[in-house]
């Protein structure tokens, strides 16, 4: 309930905050938006692997073409949203050659582009997202999907396990679990 | 207390044991009931708070991500602790999440607000615990517990504790039963004792005493005051026979006076008779008083000296034989010259005696004073009262005048004096010597 309240909060304060950009994002886009700020309230990056800037801002990267189909930037903005207590920043990307470490990785839903993305993200502590069938089992570490008409999402046990990214066990508890790590 | 009072010492001493432990065992277990009842309490709300808290921490996931079916799930993980009656969750809004209930029914959405956390209400344990993660508010969960389980098992609990209190009476009861005979059963024997004493009025009766405590303390004591009562009853009824001997002895006493004043007055009477007879003239009549005064006044003393004397039935002769003397001396006119020499042994006679004898001396002492000395002749008279045998005693009577004249026989004397000597000795059941040998002597022997 409170979730759907804030959701509705966001897309109403949307409104008056930047109509133009808002009107076109879906109640999805936002829900699974308001999520992925969720998501960092259980995980724990290290703090001696990123940059500078990581110290003082939390990083979000974009992939060419963000999955979610919506504007997380304005939203975020809009709602002065901080995560970790941090200012949110925004970093983009073009190439596989031009990653570079960030928090949260939102994945495009290329399939050929996958692979080589999660070839730099392995061993990295960098939080993949995705929203495509199937990118959960390929390595992602969170991939949203749709279940009875409810935004759900599905975690990659194994790959979180390799990123060295500590995850709380609330966040297993609430998502579907593919590649199970077998102690 | 009234009741304890008639109650025996057995008894008695049972009952105090019984409500000491009735008392004081109710006491410690009143006291672990309610500290058993406390803790099962405090067990109870710290089990399902534990659970709550456990359940409420993993629901933060549902809550963060409005996952209904999820929390009802985690919440179903309560339901397996058989005093949950129903779970409810609340956003951090506090607004109804998702509940599950034992009932199946969703009866209730509101929030509980006035439900303090731990509270025992209407027959239920309310629960409210927030949901925090990371100092992050997510929600409260909320537990109604039913307390029938709770109070069965202290139902239980009581049951068995009463079931222990009455057997801890009962065995009290016959362990008391069988000790209270170590401080009840010397008692009981001693006033046994007692009332034996009482019925039988024995005091010999003693109380066997063994050890040595306080109840042979007080044996030792009843011993005593037992003693104490029979010398004490002993030495009164010596007392009190010594009495009834003493006042038989003075009713007798008292006949015997009578009678002896009677017996005097006739003595008296005869003595005045026979002078009567012999007073010719009015010198003979002048010297007639002054021996009846000289006779009466002998058996005076006699009585004088009994009613002096403590003892009423006996005279002790050799007061009364100086005294005697030293009266005749002081009365009669001839014995100016004359001295007396008494020598007396301690001895004691009789009135019906003393009287006689008396009377004898005082003929031989006024006849000696008479006629032993005449002519203003000096001279000296002797008085001896002697115990010879067991039960004779002899009187001496001598002077060293001179001597009576040898055809004076006493028993054919005409002379009143001599007349009244042969009579009394004769009344004494006695013998009478006569001596004419440089005086005269007079020995009287009779039986006492």
């Amino acid at each position: 309930m409170k979730l759907y309240i804030k959701i509705l909060c966001i897309i109403i304060s949307g409104f008056f905050c930047k109509p133009v950009l808002l009107s076109g994002q879906s109640q999805e886009f936002v829900v699974k938006a308001v999520f992925l700020e969720r998501f960092t309230h259980f995980i724990e990056w290290p703090e001696n692997f990123y940059t500078k800037d990581s110290t003082e801002n939390f990083i979000i990267g974009i992939f060419r073409r963000n999955p979610l189909h919506g504007n997380i930037e304005e939203l975020y903005k809009c709602q002065q949203i901080r995560i970790k207590n941090k200012k949110v920043e925004y970093k983009y990307f073009k190439n596989v050659n031009e990653l570079e470490p960030v928090h949260l990785l939102l994945i495009p839903s290329s399939k050929k582009l996958l692979p080589k993305i999660l070839n730099y993200t392995r061993n990295r502590p960098i939080l993949t997202i995705s929203d495509n069938d199937g990118f959960g089992a390929k390595g992602v570490l969170i991939n949203f999907f749709i279940e009875t008409g409810k935004v759900r999402f599905e975690i990659n046990e194994l790959a979180v396990y390799e990123t060295g990214l500590s995850m709380s066990y609330l966040l297993f508890e609430a998502a579907k679990i593919v590649n199970k790590r077998m102690d | 207390m009234n009741l304890l009072q008639n109650l025996s010492l057995k008894f008695k001493m049972i009952a105090i044991i019984l409500l000491i432990t009735f008392l004081v065992t109710g006491a410690g277990l009143v006291f672990i009931i309610k500290y058993e009842i406390e803790t099962s309490k405090t067990q109870l709300v710290n089990n399902l708070l534990s659970n709550t808290n456990l359940v409420g921490e993993i629901c933060v996931s549902p809550l963060s991500f409005n996952d209904h079916t999820g929390a009802r799930n985690l919440l179903l993980k309560l339901l397996t602790i058989p005093e949950i009656v129903d779970c409810r969750l609340y956003d951090e809004q506090g607004k109804f999440f998702t509940m599950i209930s034992r009932a199946g029914k969703l009866d209730s959405i509101v929030y509980p607000v006035s439900e303090k956390s731990g509270e025992f209400n209407d027959g239920y344990l309310h629960i409210t615990h927030s949901i925090k993660y990371n100092d992050v508010n997510y929600g409260d969960i909320y537990i109604r517990a039913s307390l029938d389980k709770h109070y069965s098992k202290i139902r239980n609990y009581l049951m068995k504790i009463v079931f222990v209190f009455f057997g801890m009476l009962i065995f009290t009861y016959f362990l008391a039963n069988k000790f209270q005979e170590i401080i009840s059963k010397p008692i009981l024997y001693l006033a046994d004792v007692t009332k034996r004493i009482s019925e039988k009025q024995d005091y010999s009766i003693q109380v066997s005493t063994k050890g040595s405590d306080e109840i042979a303390v007080l044996y030792n004591g009843f011993n005593n005051m037992l003693a104490q009562i029979q010398i004490r009853s002993a030495e009164r009824d010596k007392a009190e026979e010594h009495i009834k001997q003493d006042l038989k002895e003075k009713e007798v006493m008292l006949k015997e006076i009578h009678h002896r004043v009677k017996n005097n007055l006739n003595i008296i009477t005869s003595l005045l008779n026979l002078q009567a007879a012999k007073i010719t003239s009015a010198n003979d009549a002048i010297s007639a008083f002054e021996d009846s005064r000289n006779r009466i006044f002998s058996m005076a003393m006699v009585h004088e000296q009994l009613y002096q004397s403590n003892n009423f039935s006996k005279i002790e002769m050799k007061h009364y034989i100086e005294t005697l003397s030293s009266k005749l001396i002081q009365t009669n006119i001839h014995n100016k010259f004359t001295h007396l020499n008494i020598d007396i042994s301690n001895i004691y006679l009789n009135i019906t005696t003393a009287i006689p004898c008396g009377l004898i001396l005082n003929e031989l002492i006024t006849n000696a004073f008479k006629y032993a000395f005449p002519d203003n002749r000096k001279g000296e008279i002797w008085i001896t009262l002697t115990k010879v045998k067991k039960d004779y005693t002899t009187l001496v009577v001598k002077d060293n005048g001179i001597g009576l004249p040898e055809h004076l026989n006493p028993e054919t004397s005409e002379t009143l004096g001599l007349q009244l000597v042969s009579i009394l000795t004769e009344q004494l059941e006695g013998t009478l010597e006569i001596e004419r040998d440089s005086g005269t002597l007079f020995r009287i022997q009779f039986p006492v």
